[in-house]
């Protein structure tokens, strides 16, 4: 098996988890009184990535899932949203990784809250209103819940991987 | 990080409670135009479209109709202060206090 078929298979088993997460939040919406909430399962997949394998397999993985759970399952508004929450969680998570003391738990936390900034951020272009930022405590809130929930879930699987980059 | 962002949500919700007076009219804005006006204290029906419309009933403000799929805003029931939004179909649907300024300025 040469490496580039290695390669394929490897970042297919956590594009294909990516998109599982996708569809299982989109058929399970949590019963919560502020809209949106999804667990950002996804992102433990990115997360593994970006500690294990570095920036550009965990951009390369993301740009993709954004791209095809909202093609599948939610369509171009939703891709907005799942567009700012991804990208500025990316711009936060990719700094972050590099300090040890945060830990994977610490980056995940700050990833979801800047993940549901920039969602509420594409909520207030999209409505063209700024009173959509009254949920952002609630959100920051759930943010660390489901941040440390996703944490929790890259750092053992980083634990069970082999430390060998692919 | 928990701790810092932990303190966030709390100074947000701190504001938040702070700036809401329970308020004397209704700004209703559709795509960012708005659409009306109107006095928290009057009743009233309005039919922004056929995808929303919202009523003014005993001081508090509710969404009448929507035919969004998540129907956030109709399960958000009546509200005196704060607002109301139906994200898809983009209404906001804000209770706004003529005496003091809008920390939350539309």
């Amino acid at each position: 098996m040469t490496v580039r078929t290695k390669k394929v298979a490897y970042y297919g088993v956590f594009l294909g988890f990516c998109i599982l997460a996708g569809w299982l939040e989109h058929l399970i919406v949590l019963p919560l009184p502020v809209p949106g909430i999804k667990l950002g399962l996804a992102n433990a997949a990115i997360l593994v990535l970006l500690y294990h394998d570095g920036v550009k397999p965990a951009v390369a993985v993301n740009i993709l899932r954004v791209l095809l759970v909202n093609l599948l399952f939610t369509g171009i508004s939703g891709f907005i949203y799942a567009f700012f929450g991804a990208f500025l969680a990316m711009a936060v998570e990719i700094p972050l990784s590099r300090l040890k003391r945060l830990g994977v738990a610490g980056v995940s936390v700050a990833a979801a809250s800047a993940h549901i900034i920039g969602q509420l951020f594409a909520a207030q272009l999209m409505t063209a209103s700024k009173a959509v930022w009254a949920y952002l405590p609630w959100l920051l809130v759930t943010a660390i819940l489901t941040g440390l929930l996703t944490g929790a879930i890259a750092a053992a699987t980083l634990r069970y991987l082999p430390k060998t980059k692919m | 990080m928990i701790i810092v962002v932990l303190l966030a949500a709390a100074a947000g919700l701190f504001l938040l409670s702070a700036s809401n007076d329970s308020g004397t009219g209704v700004r209703i804005t559709k795509n960012g135009q708005i659409v009306g006006v109107y006095p928290l204290n009057q009743d009233n029906l309005i039919i922004i479209d056929e995808h929303n419309s919202v009523r003014i009933d005993d001081g508090k403000v509710r969404m009448e109709h929507a035919d969004c799929p998540d129907g956030y805003c109709l399960k958000m029931g009546e509200i005196s202060r704060g607002s109301i939004i139906c994200l898809p179909n983009r209404v906001v649907v804000e209770v706004f206090s003529a005496a003091a300024p809008d920390a939350i300025a539309g």
